[in-house]
């Protein structure tokens, strides 16, 4: 009994549960309808764990349905790093990742190369915070549907690209859909949430005016003092 | 050191350090649409891109737009109704809010599309500042302006240090009355100043604003503003920058 308690507690506090899926090969696979992703991830919310998705090679894979290489559903902070693409002909996205809180996404340092129908991420849920994409480099491209798609209601932190390289790609719709397609379709809905404090007090004194006005957002300060 | 920092109060899409080259949306959609509040484009290199959209290259749907230190080169919107590199858009004009944009340290350069080339904004109000950068060779080659507004309403640009240049033929300039700014139906206040050049030269130096419909107000003012218009011998129109 007092062990079990001990563990809890731990959960509750400090514990950092950590899933690593790292240096793998998916060489020269082609994929029948009884799937729809190589790697899937889901349901995976524990409190202070991450997720790390690392050094896997994509060669050769082929399908004729629609099929991700990695799909990851409601999961908590992620890292997708040092993947190498090449050579795919799949109608589907590198990373297909959905939920409702997205928070500290990490896609970095990946490479995909000479693939046709392939696009790179699709990302939705309601709400993102935090989500980082850099070093990547791309080239040599066919999509076949929107090659970086973000969607969420509201954004809570940055958005951030940086660093990354995109070169020779060809966007082009399936002949039979009438919709547009884009290179990067970034949709946050809803406005940032901004947060407000109001009727706020704050002791000590010390703090100067100045520091203050800089460090919040003031929504209503007819009843602010310090 | 401050008591409480909060860095996500205005939440930022972001693209730095980024080169994007050679990116071609087959048969129609822009190469990015971006629905944000606040969006900031800085050290980033945009080059031969091909669409073709009323969007343009980038749709952008947002409050306020910052690029720093970009180049926006070679782009290319392909039919009809494209607009060109930037389309600024409001995505909630029932708010009445004004749109704000910034661009500074940056280049646009040999960019084509029918109007709109390097930025185009419709129904709404905007206030644009452009400052240090360069516009080089962008043709409208249809019926806009490089900068074209329309319908736009409390609106205003303010350009200082910046080098605009077209050189023309009649290869890259279809419409003869193409604008460096084209303003239609827009109430619009362009300011231009502190050592900005704008140079035309070549067989069409077309218009310097042109307005069409019915505009409410389009008022032009500055000081210290240099222009030229070096007409080829061989000209084939009669049209002419207007200050």
């Amino acid at each position: 009994m007092l062990d079990t308690f001990d563990r809890d507690v731990k959960i509750g506090d400090n514990s950092i549960f950590f899933i690593s899926i790292a240096g793998n090969f998916f060489d020269t696979v082609n994929v029948t309808a009884s799937s729809d992703s190589s790697v899937v991830i889901e349901d995976y919310q524990m409190p202070y764990s991450s997720i790390n998705i690392s050094n896997i090679s994509f060669k050769s894979v082929t399908s004729e349905d629609t099929f991700s290489l990695i799909k990851a559903v409601n999961v908590v902070k992620t890292y997708f790093t040092k993947h190498l693409i090449e050579d795919i002909d799949i109608n589907g996205y590198f990373v297909l990742y959905t939920g409702t809180v997205t928070s500290n996404l990490f896609i970095e340092s990946n490479t995909l190369s000479n693939s046709q129908k392939l696009s790179f991420f699709s990302l939705q849920g309601d709400q993102c915070n935090l989500i980082r994409f850099q070093n990547n480099q791309v080239s040599d491209l066919a999509a076949q549907q929107t090659f970086i798609n973000v969607a969420y209601g509201a954004m809570t932190e940055n958005l951030i690209f940086q660093k990354s390289s995109f070169n020779t790609i060809i966007v082009a719709n399936d002949p039979n859909d009438l919709c547009s397609v884009e290179f990067m379709k970034i949709n946050i809905k809803g406005e940032s949430v901004v947060m407000e404090f109001r009727c706020l007090k704050i002791i000590p004194s010390s703090i100067s005016t100045f520091e203050i006005y800089s460090a919040f957002q003031l929504v209503d300060t007819k009843c602010l003092s310090y | 050191m401050s008591f409480l920092l909060i860095v996500s109060a205005q939440s930022t899409v972001q693209l730095l350090n980024n080169q994007f080259d050679s990116i071609s949306i087959v048969p129609q959609g822009s190469v990015m649409e971006i629905y944000a509040q606040n969006v900031s484009l800085s050290n980033s290199i945009f080059r031969g891109f091909t669409f073709s959209s009323a969007g343009g290259a980038l749709n952008l749907v947002l409050e306020t737009l910052s690029i720093e230190e970009c180049s926006f080169e070679e782009h290319n919107g392909l039919n009809s109704d494209s607009s060109g590199v930037l389309k600024i858009e409001d995505g909630n004009p029932e708010e009445n809010k004004v749109i704000s944009g910034s661009i500074q340290n940056s280049t646009f350069t040999g960019n084509a599309a029918p109007y709109g080339t390097v930025i185009s904004a419709e129904d709404l109000s905007i206030q644009i500042i452009i400052h240090n950068s360069s516009f080089v060779d962008n043709h409208a080659t249809a019926f806009g302006g490089v900068f074209s507004f329309s319908r736009t309403s409390s609106s205003s640009i303010l350009i200082t240090q910046t080098n605009i240049t077209q050189t023309n033929n009649n290869s890259t300039v279809f419409y003869p009355q193409y604008s460096a700014f084209a303003v239609n139906e827009s109430e619009e206040s362009i300011q231009i100043s502190n050592s900005t050049r704008l140079t035309a030269i070549g067989q069409v130096v077309g218009n310097f604003i042109e307005t069409k419909g019915v505009s409410k107000t389009v008022t032009t003012f500055g000081n210290d503003f240099m222009y030229t218009a070096k007409i080829a011998s061989d000209v084939t129109s009669n049209a002419v920058l207007k200050p």
